[in-house]
């Protein structure tokens, strides 16, 4: 054994001793850098210089202004507002209130970005509604969790920024762009799964609206919907980037839920940024310390080794790509979506690449892989959130589950298969 | 990482706990955290209002400002180690919890004091090597608003120390709730 894979293997051990004992993980990536500097003989300042650096990007900056965004909407009650916009849409059809819910998944995704938000807030006031209406539990669960998914393919999605970050930099713009399509694939999909099970099992249409309720309705919902237009368009119109339409939307946002809706004052709005800050400090730290684990990855040549590795149990692409995907999802359902986003993209992405995939739509394959991992035990974020607020225990959740991912995983063949899908809406407004 | 939900303070840590009423320390700490807090509020404030100006003069007044990502970043740098450090004492910071739970009482008492031991190692370093990094750094300017580099690495010194102060009331508190619950059981039986 060289003084190479030595330290491979002191950085990888460590990290999953570290992890296992319960040492935050954020923190297992930096004690795990140090032991691995300290045996290979580079400088500690070089571990904490990286630690620095990973946050010292103008496209992170992004990543904090999106969450308050978000946060602004969310609290200002944007949620009920989408769910009966939504209502209006598509309330009619058989099933509608699980088409509701994986339509306002939709559009909350294109302000928000967390998949967690989502269940959290459209699910703690859909999940009791679909149960009043004689929904069964765990199919609620089932719906509001795998809908949610759709908010980290659709942009804005901080997800998608760390994979931009990772990859060393690819066009935040055309992966947002990206993600439309095959985000929408998957509602669409989930809402046709939806309403076959309605059908099985009897559940209720919702009434209609009156056309004057209804454009009050749509009206209301529009004013919070704009935050979209404001962010897309100004990234596809080049007026500003990512970090700068996230910062308008912020004024945006709180002019709309102070002076439009008035659902949080001026006072509101600190208390928001307190709230914020607290998802904030989980992300930055696990930013800092895994770009210097991810520093020392590359200095051990590991993404290489990976890649050789791969290739050498087939030269077939399509074989190759079945093993990153199965990796990607096994990963998923035990690990958190962004650490395992910065850790992997640098690993994978030369594999993807060498096997003539576009780093675009990698990042959405793996968008997709990890998503689904977020609705899998053991470790499944959504899916608990989900589990929680419905009081269902997670055991009961998952016979309901199987038929929703097996519909997730034949968007992501079908994502895979057609790289079109990806790449048509960034080459159409970057050409 | 996904969002973390409204977390609350452990037992023991900020609020009345059974192990001891507030003790001036606890009392000093808990000032201190509010004063981060408020800060990291105020530093994220500032790095919107920097970021839609630069928009604004550019946009509107044509005229692009060079300072401003440099301000925005900096700062940055403050609220992300900041942010470390709240997560710290709050317990926000994503845990893998499956393994542990499985652990007897008594591992999972040593496995508590050794991970805050390393972590007390970590801030260690970072305070000892920020006071590096901020030396190596002290003959550099930023290029547009000539400030010294070394405030980049300065936060470091603050999260690092502060962190050690947290960490340490942690033990105290993990080792004295151990040590109550050992009497308790001997002045029962």
């Amino acid at each position: 054994m060289n003084s190479n894979s030595v330290g491979i293997l002191i950085l990888m051990g460590s990290f999953m001793a570290l992890m296992l004992m319960k040492l935050p993980i954020a923190f297992a990536l930096g004690v795990a850098s140090l032991l691995t500097a300290w045996h290979l003989g580079l400088p500690m300042l070089m571990i904490f210089q990286r630690m620095v650096n990973g946050l010292n990007s103008f496209t992170f900056l992004a990543v904090p202004f999106f969450v308050v965004a978000g946060q602004i909407m969310t609290e200002g009650g944007i949620s009920d507002r989408l769910v009966r916009f939504s209502n209006v849409i598509i309330g009619k059809v058989r099933g509608g209130l699980a088409m509701v819910n994986v339509l306002a998944s939709m559009f909350f995704g294109g302000i928000s970005g967390s998949s967690v938000a989502d269940v959290s807030s459209i699910g703690a006031f859909l999940i009791p509604m679909m149960e009043k209406k004689g929904y069964d539990k765990d199919f609620a669960v089932a719906v509001t969790i795998t809908s949610s998914v759709q908010g980290v393919i659709i942009p804005p999605s901080q997800n998608v920024i760390y994979y931009s970050l990772a990859a060393g930099g690819i066009s935040i713009g055309r992966l947002f762009l990206g993600g439309y399509i095959p985000g929408i694939i998957l509602g669409l999909s989930l809402m046709v799964l939806s309403y076959v099970i309605s059908v099985i099992r009897g559940y209720p249409k919702e009434e209609s609206f009156t056309l004057k309720q209804a454009a009050y309705i749509v009206l209301d919902s529009m004013i919070g919907l704009f935050t979209i237009v404001i962010i897309m368009g100004g990234i596809i119109f080049g007026l500003f980037t990512a970090t700068e339409s996230a910062a308008i939307a912020i004024v945006y946002a709180a002019f709309v839920t102070i002076f439009v809706y008035r659902s949080i004052g001026p006072r509101g709005i600190y208390r928001v940024l307190k709230s914020s800050i607290r998802t904030l400090s989980v992300i930055v730290t696990i930013i800092g310390t895994s770009s210097a684990f991810a520093f020392l990855l590359a200095y051990l040549r590991v993404p290489r080794m990976v890649t050789e590795f791969l290739l050498s149990f087939s030269s077939n692409p399509v074989v190759v790509i079945i093993l990153i995907n199965l990796i990607m999802l096994f990963l998923g359902t035990m690990m958190d979506m962004g650490i395992l986003i910065l850790l992997l993209t640098p690993i994978l992405l030369p594999v993807a690449t060498e096997i003539g995939l576009d780093p675009l739509q990698f990042g959405i394959i793996m968008m997709l892989n990890l998503g689904i991992g977020l609705c899998t035990p053991p470790v499944g974020t959504s899916l608990f959130v989900g589990c929680a607020i419905a009081d269902l225990k997670v055991e009961h959740s998952i016979k309901m589950l199987i038929p929703f991912y097996i519909v997730m995983v034949l968007v992501l063949i079908l994502v895979i298969a057609f790289p079109q899908l990806v790449l048509f809406l960034p080459n159409l407004v970057y050409s | 990482m996904q969002d973390m939900d409204s977390p609350t303070l452990p037992d023991g840590l900020g609020k009345e706990s059974g192990v001891s009423a507030k003790n001036p320390i606890t009392r000093v700490i808990d000032f201190l955290h509010a004063t981060v807090e408020t800060v990291s509020v105020i530093l994220l404030f500032i790095m919107i209002v920097v970021t839609v100006y630069q928009v604004v003069m550019r946009g509107v007044f044509r005229s692009p400002t060079s300072w401003s990502e440099e301000v925005a970043l900096l700062l940055m740098i403050w609220f992300g180690y900041l942010g470390m450090v709240l997560g710290i004492r709050e317990n926000v910071h994503i845990s893998v919890e499956f393994f542990f739970d499985l652990l007897p009482e008594w591992m999972q008492f040593i496995l508590d004091i050794v991970n805050n031991v390393l972590l007390a190692v970590f801030s260690y370093f970072m305070l000892v090597e920020g006071m590096r990094l901020m030396q190596v750094s002290r003959a550099q300017r930023f290029p547009a608003t000539r400030l010294n580099r070394s405030w980049m690495y300065a936060v470091m010194l603050v999260a690092g120390a502060l962190m050690i102060l947290y960490i340490l009331e942690k033990l105290a508190h993990v080792i004295g709730a151990k040590i109550l619950v050992s009497r308790r059981e001997i002045s029962d039986e």
